[in-house]
């Protein structure tokens, strides 16, 4: 932004807010200040977005929307007070980016209305040119969201027709209306589940708040506004653009609390407006959002530690944060645009106490998910299974919990019974996963309290296969019915060695022989494991086979396994054979063939 | 006969050829690499987004067209026709048609009517190809508009991806975030329903078995006995596109089987590898 809207505009204005009108040269440093302070702080934003698509971009896409109505802004210079409010509108419509943008420029859009062929605006006019924004926001938005910026925009609006009417002055007014947006922008995570979920408040509100507190501290004038121009990138017909570039005057303003601190606290009965109040002196840009059980924290300020001492008074800290903002600036500085994109280098010092699932690999440091335990699902599993590699495997597919057993120790009614219990869904699906352990399994609903399933799984294969079926969304009837019908597709076999000298199928067997065994009847005999490994898989195999899964077992070698594989992929090319650690006792491999 | 305009965005990955031939216009949405912006399918091809995509160490993002974008282009069409119909992708994976509607409702001087297509890619291609054949023979508005709506329930679209990763890292993961995170190679097959994606079912194995599933999953939705129009949408597999075009016309009674390639909006949320098959009945 310029210096063209220079001291003798600031004279003006000053004068012109003692009269309490605001004119078109303070509405265009309104703009510009807002869209500064979003600009500082849209990493903040991005990393609070969870609704309506959690791709953490709203805050550059806000501030992008804005600096497109800024450009136009300034070229409305010296033009009317209606006619900047135009140029707004028209430079957010043609700069619209995501949703965030969309509704800030149909906000600008209202704004215009409501000042059209004003020179001037009294606190009147301006709450009524507020009311007029929210209003055709709403009316833009197909399906209005409570929780959302809409609903900051709406209490902005309020709070301003209030001020106005108690005959508040313009810069009293906006005080009152940022106070009232934060208020409103707290309560969003009572409105939108998604949020609460998340631990966050509406990105798109925080931007909203950013912004009219960018206004506000201009007004103060805490924010000697800087004077930089902003380029919009846009490689339009190739070739990439320049970033905009951090105004200096709000790093500076910043750094007199220098230490971006955040963090989640969990506890019991937090005192959200205690902590609140009592922080309040730690620093600035404070929040404190959330729930009895679980808060956000964020504050900037010179002591991080003592904000760490304090917040464990109430309860555990999770996601700790602390980030030293001049470093932050300093690299982005040494980095020009390019790395600017993610700003989290070598000084983000993350703590991390637990990384809520599915976050793998990355990194969403603000927006914790819920605990893995704490999301009720529709329906839960509980598998059986002896061995850490099927266990490891059994989980992956979605099994909440898997106990310990198989053929030789069958788990008991209470063990099935409790881990059923330990799942955090009305129904539960048990899968027995050997015939010895179905009964039992049967038996549980006798003894918890909740809707029990048994899928008849006999073998590990036919349990990975019924997991496979598994429909996470699905309801527990129709769960059943396909992890059901998907035990018929699959053919178990298994490798070991009898326990005594026996005759059974036709085969003379020796103890400690090797058998192999195809859905349940003996099939194979001998000495050497991997040859009746080789015959159990040519009776398994039929010309529409198309895979066969090997899991092998804690006395298999690894290389074995690969060599028995690879032998079986020669013979049959048609099928596709993988390779997986089961880690099982007894039995040297557990074969499955689809 | 009425002389109504046909729009659609730069997701309806149509072959371009469809385009000028119906007289489609066609509003490109936005790909971002960092700080580069692209308008899709204008400055930048299918084939230069899947090179840059495999390239490049920034995840790309992408953007609605601005309102003003659709205002500029309805305000155009109107000049010369009675009225403009205006297809876009699901309104649940993105805010394509909160801007196309916002503009609709700022143009003057003729009808605009916005529909949500609740479908991405070619499979919403289809029914714009739809729209824009009745334009050609001279169909009202209104009938358009109907046979539009129709057919975005009746479109089923299938489809796997290589990876999960793109859809979840941007967000548009939907209820198949279910099938994240196995040991097992399983591969997602998932559909288009109610406008987001979601979990069809898991495959376990190869790339073969999930086409040859693929296709089998079509057979158990596709309406007996009616004809079918159809696309294989690819995202830079060709010949595999090939094979399952020549399944499509060999087992179905198909009039039509287009073969599109999934463009670069579309392919940062779906990631390279990806396939499909969209149809609907053709009455």
């Amino acid at each position: 932004m310029s210096e063209r809207i220079g001291a003798r505009d600031r004279q003006e204005e000053a004068s012109a807010l003692k009269r309490d009108l605001l004119d078109a040269g303070a509405l265009a440093r309104a703009i510009m200040a807002g869209t500064e302070w979003l600009g500082a702080n849209k990493e903040f934003v991005n990393s609070l977005n969870v609704f309506p698509v959690p791709d953490g971009d709203t805050g550059t896409n806000m501030h992008l929307t804005l600096l497109s109505a800024v450009r136009e802004v300034e070229k409305a210079e010296g033009r009317e007070l209606w006619e900047i409010a135009d140029a707004a509108a028209m430079g957010s419509l043609m700069g619209a980016r995501g949703n965030s943008g969309v509704i800030f420029s149909q906000l600008f859009r209202g704004f215009a209305k409501g000042v059209e062929g004003k020179a001037q605006l009294e606190p009147q006019d301006l709450a009524r040119a507020l009311q007029s924004a929210a209003a055709m926001a709403y009316k833009a938005v197909m399906k209005p969201v409570e929780g959302t910026m809409l609903t900051v925009a709406r209490e902005a609006a309020r709070s301003a027709t209030q001020c106005a009417r108690a005959g508040l002055g313009l810069r009293a007014l906006a005080e009152k209306v940022l106070e009232d947006s934060q208020r409103a922008l707290e309560r969003t995570p009572e409105m939108l589940p998604t949020l609460k979920e998340a631990g966050v408040v509406d990105a798109g509100g925080q931007g909203l708040v950013f912004f009219w507190q960018g206004i506000v501290k201009s007004l103060r004038g805490e924010v000697t506004v800087p004077r930089q121009e902003p380029v919009l990138q846009v490689a339009r017909g190739g070739g990439a653009g320049q970033a905009a570039r951090q105004p200096e005057a709000t790093v500076r303003e910043s750094l007199r609390f220098p230490y971006c601190t955040e963090l989640l606290l969990k506890g019991r009965a937090l005192p959200l407006d205690r902590i609140r109040t009592e922080l309040a002196d730690a620093g600035d840009c404070l929040l404190v959002v959330g729930t009895s059980d679980v808060a956000k924290v964020h504050v900037h300020t010179s002591h991080p530690g003592r904000v760490l001492e304090y917040c464990l008074r109430f309860g555990d800290l999770h996601e700790i944060q602390i980030n030293n903002m001049a470093d932050q600036h300093e690299e982005f500085e040494a980095q020009g645009p390019a790395g600017r994109a993610s700003a989290d280098g070598p000084s983000t010092v993350t703590l991390e106490m637990e990384r809520p699932s599915g976050q793998v690999g990355t990194s969403r440091p603000l927006a914790p998910g819920p605990r893995p335990e704490s999301i009720e699902k529709p329906v839960g599993i509980v598998a059986v299974a002896v061995g850490e590699g099927l266990a490891t495997i059994l989980r992956s597919l979605g099994a909440d919990v898997v106990v310990e057993g198989g053929q030789t120790m069958n788990p008991s009614i209470e063990e099935l019974a409790s881990a059923a219990r330990q799942v955090n869904a009305k129904s539960v699906i048990i899968l027995p996963n050997n015939s010895n352990v179905i009964l039992t399994a049967d038996k549980v609903r006798e003894f918890v309290d909740k809707t029990i399933s048994v899928v008849p799984t006999k073998t590990i294969p036919q349990g990975v296969a019924a997991l496979v079926a598994f429909n996470a969304a699905a309801d527990l009837s129709a769960n059943e019915r396909a992890m059901r019908e998907a035990l018929a597709n699959v053919s178990t076999g298994e490798v070991t060695y009898a326990v005594r000298s026996s005759s059974m199928n036709g085969f003379s067997i020796d103890q400690n022989d090797i058998i192999g065994i195809k859905d349940g009847e003996i099939c194979a005999a001998g000495k050497d494991r991997d040859e009746v490994a080789m015959s159990l898989a040519s009776q398994m195999v039929t010309e529409e086979s198309s895979l066969l899964t090997i899991y092998y077992g804690q006395d298999v070698h690894v290389s074995d396994a690969q060599a028995l594989a690879e032998r079986l992929s020669d013979i049959y090319p048609h099928c596709e054979v993988e390779v997986h650690y089961g880690g099982q006792p007894l039995y040297y491999y557990i074969m499955s063939v689809e | 006969m009425a002389n109504i305009s046909i729009v659609t965005d730069s997701t309806a990955d149509l072959p371009p050829h469809l385009y000028s031939d119906y007289g489609i216009t066609v509003v490109p949405l936005l790909v971002h690499f960092g700080d580069e912006v692209y308008r899709d399918g204008v400055d930048l091809s299918s084939e230069e987004f899947y090179a840059k995509l495999t390239s490049s160490s920034v995840l790309p993002r992408t953007s609605q067209p601005p309102p003003r974008d659709f205002q500029v282009v309805y305000e155009d069409l109107l000049s010369k026709s009675d009225g403009v119909v205006s297809i876009h992708l699901s309104s649940r994976l993105s805010g394509t048609y909160q801007s196309a509607a916002i503009a609709a409702s700022m143009v003057k001087g003729g009808p605009v009517r916005v529909i949500d297509g609740r479908l991405a890619s070619a499979a919403n291609g289809l029914v714009v190809l739809e729209a824009a054949r009745m334009a050609r023979e001279g169909a009202s508005m209104d009938d358009i508009v109907a046979r539009a709506q129709d057919l975005v329930g009746k479109v089923r679209v299938f489809f796997t991806v290589d990876t999960l990763e793109y859809l979840q890292k941007n967000g548009r993961i939907g209820r198949a975030a279910a099938f994240l995170g196995t040991v097992l190679s399983i591969r997602p097959l998932l559909w288009l329903q109610d406008g987001e994606v979601a979990p069809y079912e898991k495959v376990r194995g190869s790339r073969q078995r999930i086409l040859a599933r693929l296709v089998a999953v079509v057979k158990e939705h596709a309406p007996a006995g009616k004809r079918l129009r159809a696309a294989v949408i690819h995202a830079v597999s060709p010949d595999e596109a090939a094979a399952l075009k020549q399944i499509m016309e060999r087992d179905f009674p198909c009039e039509e089987v287009l073969t599109a390639t999934v463009g670069p909006v579309i392919g940062c949320h779906a990631g390279p590898g990806t396939m499909a098959i969209a149809f609907h009945p053709v009455d």
